[in-house]
């Protein structure tokens, strides 16, 4: 009951350099929807074309159970414009501007599943940026991470480096 | 819509299933839980190495495995392939270094500016080397590299001038005293002087290193039996390399560049990989030109200055080297 949305790209300046275009590769993301995209967008995914040169082209459609139907436009969008080369510092701000926090390490985990090295190279540098003034305590929630400091050996941490946690944003709870 | 309604659950479910191995079809189980996705350590290096030095020192506090980031061999490497890259964000450190060595008084204090506000700034000690004498230090070439400032500092006692350069780290405390090299005080029958010192370095060889212009002028009460013709009072050019802890001159045809001594501050400054400074290209100190080193290749090149007003004194012409 596969739903087939197709990439919202405009194939017309591809499909003139290459004339194979027929042959799309279907994408299936997690909650089993179809993205239909060119074969040259595969090629900026080095898992999935990968998986396209182990199986001699044979299979064209590649189920990617880590990514979500939320996701893979964003990730689509993102590869269509870098093999058009118009990856600019305006179209990633614009990019990244309607995401909150969490859907940007979604993305940013997508592209490290898919191996993108360009899209991750960008991404950890947003995180970085969205992450800069955090706290301490959001920083964990955000990696997933369990503090395993003894109370004791944190404060007095805190203490040594209380240069370092001056002008902290405070945690914004409804931050997603 | 049917596609509208296979859209909904997004972000919220799809967190969970990133733990869970990459089968589609028990991920469908999770789609209500909600929980937080562990992000494994390489991936989570990678952006730390991109946040500014404050914020990685504050995360120091997340956990024991993040406090130990910077005895990490690992993590450094990411952190200095970011600083080396270039790919810098805008917001970076940015830090003030204050000297007033107006005799008998003396200031220094080095300071890291953050949230844009000068009430922000956090003074840091100066590395142990640098805190027993603190007049006329300064930074050479106004950089900081891969986290690394050299401080050098300028002194006389009596007629010989010395020069003693430290590599420091604020943010690790970590610094080193750049060793002195053969050819400053031998032989006794000429005194040196440093005109010109400057710090980057190698993308080649991943190395550190700095360059100095020495003069010499004749000490003759340590006069020897030396005849006159074996004396030597050429001016040299040096660079020391961090990886093999030691000076070596360079071989490089001197002639066209005469002097620096009037182009104020002598610290120069760097970018990508070349060292620049001010310079005269002959005897009578009127032709300015800029001096550029490459790092890497050891190489010169002159760029020459055009004088704005050729009615101008030159004496009173003050230059400045500025990167903007």
């Amino acid at each position: 009951m596969a739903e087939e949305v197709s990439s919202q790209m405009n194939s017309l300046s591809i499909s003139e350099t290459n004339p194979s275009s027929s042959a799309t590769i279907s994408l299936v993301s997690g909650d089993d929807i179809v993205f239909k995209v060119e074969p040259t967008i595969a090629k900026e995914m080095e898992t999935v074309q990968s998986f396209i040169d182990e199986t001699d082209g044979k299979i064209t459609t590649i189920p990617l159970p880590n990514i979500s139907s939320h996701d893979l436009p964003y990730v689509i969008e993102y590869c269509e414009k870098s093999i058009a080369g118009k990856i600019t510092k305006e179209f990633e701000a614009e990019f990244v501007k309607k995401l909150n926090n969490e859907e940007v390490k979604e993305l940013f985990l997508a592209a490290n599943y898919l191996n993108i090295k360009k899209l991750l190279d960008f991404l950890s540098q947003v995180i970085a940026d969205r992450i800069a003034n955090k706290s301490v305590e959001y920083v964990r929630r955000y990696f997933g991470i369990e503090n395993d400091f003894t109370p004791e050996e944190e404060a007095k941490l805190r203490e040594e480096l209380a240069w370092t946690f001056t002008g902290v944003d405070p945690d914004d709870e409804d931050e997603n | 819509s049917r596609l509208s309604s296979q859209l909904e659950p997004k972000h919220g479910s799809f967190e969970s299933k990133m733990e869970k191995s990459p089968a589609a079809s028990d991920a469908i189980e999770g789609i209500k839980v909600r929980s937080n996705v562990h992000i494994p350590d390489d991936l989570a290096f990678s952006i730390l190495s991109k946040l500014p030095l404050k914020s990685l020192k504050r995360f120091e506090c997340v956990s024991k495995s993040w406090s130990l980031l910077f005895e990490n061999p690992r993590f450094m490497n990411m952190l200095r392939n970011h600083f080396t890259s270039n790919k810098r964000s805008d917001y970076g450190d940015t830090f003030l270094f204050l000297s007033a060595a107006d005799s008998p008084l003396t200031y220094v204090a080095f300071y890291l500016l953050s949230n844009e506000k000068f009430e922000n700034r956090i003074k840091f000690d100066l590395p142990p080397p640098c805190q027993e004498d603190d007049t006329f230090l300064y930074i050479l070439s106004s950089v900081c590299i891969n986290g690394f400032f050299c401080m050098g500092q300028d002194t006389r006692r009596g007629l010989v001038n010395t020069f003693r350069a430290v590599l420091w780290n604020p943010a690790t405390s970590d610094f080193m005293v750049i060793p002195s090299s053969p050819d400053e005080h031998v032989p006794p029958y000429r005194s040196p002087y440093f005109d010109f010192q400057g710090f980057g370095y190698d993308h080649m060889r991943d190395d550190y290193k700095l360059i100095r212009y020495i003069s010499f002028f004749p000490v003759t009460d340590e006069d020897e039996d030396m005849p006159l013709e074996d004396k030597s009072y050429e001016p040299l050019l040096e660079i020391y390399s961090l990886r093999s802890n030691s000076w070596r001159i360079l071989e490089i045809d001197m002639l066209d560049i005469r002097d620096f001594t009037y182009a104020q501050p002598r610290i120069g400054v760097y970018l990508d990989g070349v060292c620049h400074w001010l310079g005269t290209r002959d005897l009578y100190q009127i032709e300015g030109c800029l001096v550029s080193f490459d790092m890497s290749n050891e190489v010169l090149f002159m760029t020459p200055i055009l004088d704005i007003d050729e009615s101008c004194d030159l004496i009173f012409i003050k230059r400045h080297l500025v990167v903007l």
